[in-house]
């Protein structure tokens, strides 16, 4: 099924249009990698400051940079979905694509819980400490997501 | 059929043929071995991520990964300067996993080299 998912994807008009626009794939690309430092570089500001100080002030950082990370998170999928599909069915089984969604399910799952648990919490400035260990697999997911989709053009 | 749209999408990736599936990361190529084809081309793809051609070596047809085309077109190369039936020289690294695949370092077509690193 998932096989098949990759082999409509690569041959539809996405996978087409991907594979003969030097322009179209080559912006994808460039805007991919800056969505990757928006998506890495924001959640690594916010995390760490919910890691020092006991998270102390942190939602000061965390809304400017909560919406820089969501905006790279937005750009990160048209841009993904258009580099997957010029070749999906190699691209789609690669190990390390594979590393890579898994890392992605565990980094949203993990905002997720972080926000529905502590959401209020932040806003009202004072997290508790258990938050940290959320801060830690956020920087671990985000982190091995951006490193496992680079291997993907090396495996 | 139960899906028909995705039924055509799926033969209409049959029919562009398996060497996207076949293309390998740049890791699995032997930079030690360097091999050099001189050949017409069989077949050429002007596609993203990478250009291909199709040559004929030691009489069994080889895959060859070219540059991506925005960078084949920086160097001056164009699609109708790899029609079929041209002849062309290649240089580059043999697969380590497709006895028949390899990636070129460089393409001499019409008397030139292009360097495609």
């Amino acid at each position: 099924m998932y096989l098949d998912l990759l082999a409509a994807l690569e041959g539809s008009w996405l996978g087409h249009a991907g594979r003969h626009s030097a322009w179209l794939y080559t912006a994808a690309n460039l805007l991919h990698v800056l969505g990757a430092a928006f998506v890495v570089g924001g959640i690594a500001v916010f995390d760490l400051k919910v890691l020092a100080e006991h998270g102390k002030h942190a939602w000061q950082v965390g809304r400017h940079a909560i919406p820089i990370a969501a905006a790279g998170l937005l750009l990160q999928i048209p841009t993904g979905v258009l580099l997957l599909a010029v070749e999906a069915r190699a691209l789609g089984t690669n190990p390390a694509f594979y590393v890579k969604l898994a890392f992605i399910a565990l980094g949203l799952v993990n905002v997720a819980l972080f926000h529905a648990r502590f959401g209020s919490a932040l806003r009202a400035g004072a997290l508790p400490p258990e938050a940290r260990t959320y801060a830690l697999v956020s920087l671990l997911a985000w982190i091995v997501t951006l490193l496992a989709g680079r291997m993907i053009a090396y495996l | 059929m139960k899906y028909p749209l995705f039924g055509l999408f799926f033969s209409g990736a049959l029919l562009t043929g398996g060497f996207a599936a076949a293309h390998h990361g740049w890791g699995s190529y032997d930079a030690g071995r360097l091999v050099s084809v001189t050949s017409d081309i069989q077949q050429a793809n002007w596609e993203n991520p990478h250009v291909t051609v199709v040559v004929t070596h030691e009489n069994k047809n080889w895959d060859a990964v070219l540059a991506p085309p925005f960078r084949m077109s920086a160097r001056g190369l164009n699609p109708d300067m790899l029609k079929p039936g041209t002849s062309v020289r290649l240089e580059g690294y043999p697969s380590t996993r497709m006895e028949t695949e390899m990636r070129a370092e460089r393409i001499v077509v019409g008397g030139k080299t292009y360097e495609l690193r």
